[in-house]
């Protein structure tokens, strides 16, 4: 009897042992890219960036200003070199409107260019608006973990959902296990071959968490075209006022 | 020397299917320049296949052929076109002419496969028509002419190439008695003054009579 | 060699209706031929000449691989050498520079992705007939004008004198906007380029697209637009710059080559059967008169004629029933083709399908003297060739037999 209960106990005490570790890591893939995903997001943020874009033929750099709110809306705004200085996009659902000064018009973007470059950098109009669905439209699998300089890291592979809207075949993440900041998405076509790479580096403190200031879009397919996005600053959480994401902030000064 | 000599010349007939017709069973005949000759026979008697082989129409299966001396009998038909051309002259019994030609292109066209020149051919051709009798009927086609007018236009074409020998198949078989008889004193008349050869295949009595001498053809041979 | 000839002639005579019928059937299936040809080839050099009047011209001259992938990059920096090269040439009629390069245009309601064209108010309409097809209102006049299709119009829901936004990437990289005002609307009836194409001057895209001088491409126009090979040859060779390439309407738009292809491949199915016709009937036709005048070449050839004479003679028939048939098909099918050619065959009640592969509703039929002659002597060979085997047959009949039968 004393031995029953003794091996009963320690078959319990082995049980609450694995429940406790798995507490501890017991996140889904699905979990880990969506804490990666909302460390970058924030609830709200609003930030300056610049965005350098380097071609075979000419390289120039933007500096932009960007609101966020959730996952629906975006607000950016160019504040220079002085030819674009004042164009602003904005984001709301799956609509997306850009504001030229020079010719004082608002001009929808049409479905239809949604795979277009936004201001000619590696990032698509596609990639402004539906970062979101990465949670939702994919699958998620751990395949490895490695160990980068910056601490060791979750593989995730991500393959989408059947009837996703989605055009890439399969992404490949990166996500360091500790706090959960991306390091590194891999974008490949529906034939599997590499398409774009997106690496994040110089990771900072800003704001209320610690997340990658260095944002580099390699594309695969076009030699020698890149997109660095530098954080130059950024603040998560605070409430935004809702006109900032409105027709008549398209036009604002 | 004689202008023809066949010696032992057999001919046989055989059909497609198989049976073997014997014609001419070891025929030998000498026949010299200038000769009037009729060869008569019933029908059947191959007189028609002698006449042929006479005028090297068709081969024999078996003798020999000599002809001015020259033996002919293995030379194949077709090369022997231009002989024919300037040795032998054709009257056949009926349809001699060329219906989409004249008289007188009839008789001219001889003369072209001999490759005269076209004005002396011309004159020719009238002279022979006049001499048989037809100067008024240069012009006109063989079915504007009555039969005698035909056989004669076939005689004017046969001599126009000076032949050494006439052959003429049955040519009054389809002639009226009276048509016959002047036919065939033109033929006489020719053969006295130009010395050329004739030789006929015929069962008419009157050309038999004419002629100056007769070959009996029975079953394909020669009797006497 | 005249008797062969009178023989042969009078033969053909003796059965005058045989004769006639066998010289109409050659004669129909020749001007069936001719005619068919000459409808075939007014439809395609309409449709290609109005196609490459329309919009591409005979001859494009780019940077090398600019027609696979279009793009501001792949620019062609000066175009002196080229004008030097293409004023020397006689072929060249007429020349035009061009910008070409993928938009977005917006109204204030709608946008939509483009091809803008930028081009000479000048020289385009010597390359091209795009300014013949403005439906309402003028062709570009000032920098700040722009033309588009009135499909693209209804798209829009714009009007004349309306402005539209261009957007694009410029050749620096920067964004390049501009707002136009509509000074007319294109209308040609090919939806590609009334739904897709809008025009503005070379000047006003070179200053859009931050290009100085530089341009996409030449556009240039030839004496022949069907013989438009070898003056291509000639200035690849001229100009001799493996950074640029020269292309004519052929390799520009494929397809337009094939189907003229195909309607050459459809005429010589047409020839097969007229060719089979013309045989069918001069070989029964002289198969027939042998076999009635065997006894006939039976007695010629026991004359003395020769064997190749009498071939002479079968031949020459074939070749009066051949001549005369062509001559007769050649009279009436060149006249028929002459009378349309300037008249014109309306087919106005299936225009619709025609007017989308550009040849119009009224085809003018073309006469060429080339394929008339090529015609006329295969059809004369043919005819030929038949009396062959009847020829011989007559050459080799035994005298014997012949005579007898």
């Amino acid at each position: 009897m004393l031995k029953f209960c003794l091996r009963f106990l320690g078959f319990l005490t082995l049980l609450l042992n694995m429940a406790v570790i798995s507490c501890a890591q017991g996140l889904s893939p699905q979990e880990i890219v969506k804490r990666a995903d909302d460390l970058i997001r924030g609830d709200t943020s609003q930030g300056t960036y610049s965005m350098t874009v380097t071609t075979p033929d000419w390289k120039r750099t933007l500096e932009l200003k960007a609101y966020s709110s959730g996952r629906d809306k975006t607000f950016i705004r160019i504040l220079s070199p002085a030819k674009e200085s004042g164009i602003t996009t904005l984001r709301v659902k799956t609509n997306m409107w850009n504001y030229l000064p020079k010719v004082e018009r608002t001009i929808k973007i049409p479905p239809s260019m949604m795979l277009q470059p936004w201001m000619g950098s590696d990032f698509t109009n596609d990639d402004l608006m539906k970062e979101s669905s990465v949670v939702h439209d994919y699958t998620h699998k751990i395949i490895s973990e490695e160990n980068t300089t910056d601490g060791a890291a979750y593989k995730i592979e991500l393959l989408p959902k059947p009837n996703a809207p989605v055009t890439w075949g399969k992404l490949i993440y990166l996500i360091r296990k500790n706090d959960f900041v991306p390091l590194r998405q891999e974008y490949y076509n529906e034939d599997g071959k590499l398409i774009k790479i997106l690496e994040y580096s110089k990771i900072k403190k800003m704001s209320d968490r610690e997340i990658p200031t260095v944002w580099t879009m390699i594309s695969k397919t076009k030699e020698n075209n890149t997109t660095i996005i530098v954080v130059s600053d950024v603040v998560y959480n605070q409430p935004i006022d809702e006109n900032i994401f409105s027709m008549a902030n398209l036009k604002s000064k | 020397m004689p202008l023809i000599s066949l010696t032992n010349i057999t001919k046989t007939y055989t059909e497609k299917s198989g049976i073997e017709t014997p014609a001419l069973r070891g025929i030998n005949l000498s026949v010299e320049p200038g000769e009037f000759l009729a060869i008569a026979g019933p029908s059947g008697s191959g007189k028609t296949t002698l006449l042929n082989i006479l005028g090297t129409l068709d081969k024999p299966n078996g003798g020999t052929f000599i002809f001015e001396g020259e033996d002919i009998t293995n030379t194949p038909v077709i090369k022997l076109a231009d002989f024919r051309l300037r040795k032998i002259g054709f009257v056949f019994q009926a349809y001699n002419l060329f219906n989409t030609l004249s008289a007188l292109e009839n008789v001219e066209y001889i003369m072209l496969l001999q490759g005269i020149p076209p004005d002396k051919r011309k004159e020719k051709a009238i002279q022979l028509l006049e001499r048989v009798g037809l100067k008024e009927h240069t012009r006109k086609r063989p079915n504007q002419l009555s039969g005698g007018q035909q056989q004669r236009v076939a005689v004017a074409r046969a001599l126009a190439t000076e032949p050494k020998v006439i052959l003429a198949d049955e040519p009054t078989a389809n002639l009226d008695s009276a048509t016959a008889g002047n036919l065939l004193e033109l033929m006489h008349e020719l053969n006295r003054q130009l010395g050329i050869t004739f030789i006929f295949s015929t069962h008419d009595k009157m050309v038999m009579e004419k002629a100056s001498r007769l070959i009996l053809l029975k079953d394909g041979q020669i009797s006497s | 060699m005249l008797i062969f000839l009178k023989i042969a002639w009078r033969n053909l005579l003796r059965n005058k209706w045989r004769s006639a019928i066998t010289i109409s059937a050659v004669a129909i299936g020749f001007t069936s031929l001719i005619f068919i040809r000459a409808f075939v080839d007014g439809a395609d050099s309409q449709m290609v000449e109005n196609y490459t009047d329309l919009l591409s011209g005979h001859i494009q001259i780019h940077k090398q691989g600019f027609q696979k992938n279009m793009g501001l990059q792949r620019n062609i920096p000066s175009v002196e050498k080229i004008v030097a090269i293409l004023k020397n040439n006689r072929e060249v009629t007429a020349f035009s520079a061009r910008i070409k390069e993928f938009v977005l245009i917006s109204s204030t309601e709608h946008s939509s992705g483009v091809l803008l064209l930028g081009v000479d108010p000048e020289g385009e309409p010597r390359v091209s007939h795009l300014h013949k097809r403005i439906h309402e209102g003028k062709f570009l006049g000032s920098d700040k004008d722009i033309v588009i299709g009135k499909s693209l119009a209804d798209t829009l829901n714009v009007k004349l004198h309306d402005k539209v936004v261009i957007m694009a990437q410029a050749f620096d990289g920067s964004l390049a906007s501009e707002a136009y005002r509509i000074s007319g609307f294109l209308d040609t009836g090919a939806e590609e380029i009334d739904q897709g194409i809008v025009l503005i001057t070379l000047k006003a895209a070179q200053e859009l697209f931050v290009l100085d001088n530089r341009v996409s491409e030449v556009v240039i126009r030839t004496t022949s637009v069907k013989d438009v090979g070898p003056v291509t040859a000639e200035l690849k060779k001229a100009l001799n710059d493996t950074t640029l390439e020269v292309l004519n309407w052929k390799e520009i738009s494929p397809m337009l080559q094939q189907w003229v292809e195909f309607d050459i491949a459809f005429i010589n199915l047409i020839l097969l059967i007229v060719l089979l016709v013309v045989a069918a009937g001069i070989l029964n036709t002289l198969l027939m008169g042998i076999l009635e005048r065997t006894r006939e070449f039976g007695i010629m050839l026991a004359l003395g004629t020769k064997r190749r004479q009498i071939i002479l003679m079968v031949a020459l028939e074939s070749l009066i029933l051949g001549l005369t048939g062509i001559a007769a098909g050649y009279a009436v099918g060149s006249g028929l083709a002459a009378y349309f050619g300037v008249k014109g065959i309306n087919l106005a009640s299936f225009s619709n399908a025609l007017n989308n592969y550009y040849t119009g509703s009224v085809i003018y039929t073309r006469l060429s003297l080339g394929y008339m002659l090529r015609y006329g002597l295969v059809v004369l060979i043919i005819s030929m060739l038949v009396s062959i085997y009847p020829a011989w047959r007559a050459a080799n009949l035994k005298p014997v037999d012949a005579i007898r039968s």
